[in-house]
């Protein structure tokens, strides 16, 4: 049967625990359903840290330096800003700094909707990105968890995973789709994947056709040769992002694509500037089909 | 405050603690011609990266390094009389602090992430107290190897410091933190930033703790009471001769008491003068003769 994203993440925890090649780290671990059931419900190398935010992402820093993979996990995306320092001062410029690395496999969860509030919600990936020595990825299917998974593994150096709550539940795997006639090129980050189905579903009964990439890794940024293709013949492109629109991921990625493909223009969505609130009028998530959609027509009329 | 002899132990000066006593003044006389020779070039121009001298602390450096052998070592920017008592290669140090490739760490940093795994020294990044929880996650894992976290009566009052004396007793780790307190932070004094004791706060959290001079055969001594009760914290009172950062004095005399020259009377009363003269020559002329032949490579 095959796995959920959530069983996968445990499948692969519970291998490196039981073989003690690793811990898992971080506060409140079993509590509230194992971390959506993603740790393996067990005392084996499960460690939980006392709420020190700070100290927490030097002790796993630490540990990496021990000769074993730590997984240190930030049940919302919100507690990088305050783990900050140890994971990029630390574990991202080790290898450069010291020659030697500093392997944490850091697990950030986002989550949105009305019970996540200004400060939990959604991905905090964009400001990360700015530091060198810190592989990004947001994986959102359990094949591609897996590639993210091997690649740590084959390296000495600390992986940013930024994870969505979303994704958890889900088992399927994404593909690229192309359309000889699409008239925009859309690239998918994170949570905003799993509205591409939706709008090209919504956009066909209209006669509009796009081409739509999934985007893996964020840094580096892998450039695909059929993204070149796909913006040579549509010459518009969208990047879109769970997470703010402005100064962030998406928008370094929309602006690297507009300049490696001559005379395209490549524009990027988010959440709005402006802090997401509980109450559903002040609600400010990931773009759904529907916004998408209607940037799409704006930009290819 | 003047702390020259605050909590000090005194000692039976048997051929045992002689014997201890010089093996550690010849550590601190390698630290201190290092340093001297670090600070005339500095002081000259011939190099421009960040150095930190341990000038006036080299007794707590030698001191530990003899208490505590075959260790895992977690050091700070202040770090050159860790690096240079528990063996590491001073051409590397030389190389690192004047900015070159073939330095410890081929030139990144000056003296704040000087390293040495083959000594189990690993390198600091420069934020001060980063270390200490990074230490205590190493020693989470490497439970059989005694780690020492070397920081700064100012890195005490970092609040990721505070929490890390928590952690490791909680998971009673094999930890000593051994804390430089030369009561400065750059140029502010302990007082005008707070109010409590370090070994107060390190006791309330179930810690070992200590508060002493840095008179060697204290520190060797108090080591050894406390190396099989860890964790535990041991406050070291210092004096910085110079500057924080760079080459430079902040005003003549302001030291109030030099732990150098006050052991180095002790061994010519106890009748060891050839044995103190001896020393700073090999080491004057080796020190000397290094930084030239290291400085030549710019």
């Amino acid at each position: 049967m095959e796995k959920t994203v959530a069983e996968t993440i445990r499948y692969l925890s519970k291998k490196l625990l039981d073989n003690d090649k690793g811990i898992i780290i971080g506060q409140c671990l079993s509590a509230v359903g194992w971390v959506q059931n993603t740790v393996p419900a067990q005392k084996k190398g499960i460690i939980e840290l006392p709420m020190t935010d700070v100290a927490g992402a030097g002790f796993a820093v630490g540990a990496s330096l021990a000769n074993i993979r730590p997984i240190f996990i930030l049940r919302f995306q919100s507690f990088l800003w305050l783990n900050a320092s140890p994971l990029i001062n630390h574990a991202a410029k080790s290898k450069e700094m010291f020659g030697y690395g500093a392997p944490v496999f850091i697990r950030a969860i986002a989550s949105e909707g009305p019970s996540s509030g200004p400060i939990h919600t959604n991905c905090y990936h964009s400001p990360f990105a700015h530091m060198p020595g810190l592989p990004i990825c947001a994986p959102m299917t359990p094949g591609e968890y897996k590639e993210i998974w091997k690649n740590y593994l084959k390296k000495d150096l600390p992986m940013l995973v930024s994870e969505h709550r979303r994704s958890y539940k889900e088992k399927l795997e994404f593909q690229d789709k192309i359309f000889p006639k699409a008239k925009l090129s859309l690239f998918l980050i994170s949570a905003s994947r799993f509205e591409g189905d939706k709008i090209l579903k919504l956009l066909r009964s209209n006669g509009i056709y796009v081409d739509v990439f999934h985007i893996l890794w964020l840094k580096p940024f892998k450039f695909k040769k059929s993204y070149m293709k796909s913006l040579l013949k549509t010459k518009i492109g969208l990047v879109v992002d769970s997470t703010y629109e402005i100064c962030g991921v998406s928008e370094h990625i929309a602006f690297k694509l507009m300049h490696s493909v001559k005379g395209s223009k490549v524009y990027n969505l988010g959440m709005k500037d402006k802090s997401p609130g509980c109450s559903p009028n002040l609600l400010n998530g990931t773009p759904d089909a529907f916004e998408i959609i209607k940037k799409i027509k704006t930009l290819i009329k | 405050m003047n702390y020259k002899n605050y909590n000090i132990k005194k000692f039976q000066y048997n051929s045992k603690n002689i014997a201890i006593l010089k093996r550690i003044f010849k550590k601190m006389v390698y630290i201190r011609f290092f340093e001297l020779n670090a600070y005339e070039s500095r002081k000259e121009d011939k190099f421009k990266t960040l150095i930190y001298l341990c000038l006036g602390q080299e007794s707590i450096y030698a001191s530990v390094s003899e208490a505590l052998k075959n260790v895992s070592i977690f050091g700070q920017h202040r770090g050159h009389g860790i690096y240079l008592s528990y063996g590491g290669d001073p051409r590397k140090l030389v190389d690192e602090l004047i900015g070159l490739q073939t330095g410890t760490n081929k030139g990144m940093g000056g003296s704040p992430p000087i390293f040495d795994k083959k000594i189990g020294m690993f390198g600091h990044v420069g934020l001060i107290g980063d270390q200490v929880p990074v230490a205590a996650g190493y020693s989470l894992i490497k439970k059989n190897k005694t780690v020492v976290c070397f920081l700064g009566d100012g890195a005490a009052e970092e609040d990721y410091v505070l929490a890390t004396f928590g952690f490791v007793k909680q998971y009673n780790l094999n930890i000593i933190f051994i804390c430089d307190d030369n009561d400065l932070s750059v140029l502010t004094k302990t007082k005008d930033r707070r109010k409590w004791k370090l070994n107060e706060i390190v006791k309330s959290f179930g810690l070992k703790a200590m508060d002493i001079t840095d008179d060697p055969l204290t520190i060797y001594y108090s080591i050894k009471s406390i190396k099989n009760k860890l964790p535990s914290l041991i406050n070291i009172r210092t004096c910085r001769e110079y500057w924080h950062e760079g080459a430079g004095k902040d005003k003549e005399g302001k030291s109030f008491w030099n732990r150098y020259q006050i052991v180095r009377k002790k061994l010519i009363d106890l009748k060891e003068q050839n044995f103190v003269l001896q020393n700073e020559k090999i080491y004057k002329n080796k020190m000397k003769k290094l930084w030239k032949k290291q400085l030549l490579k710019l």
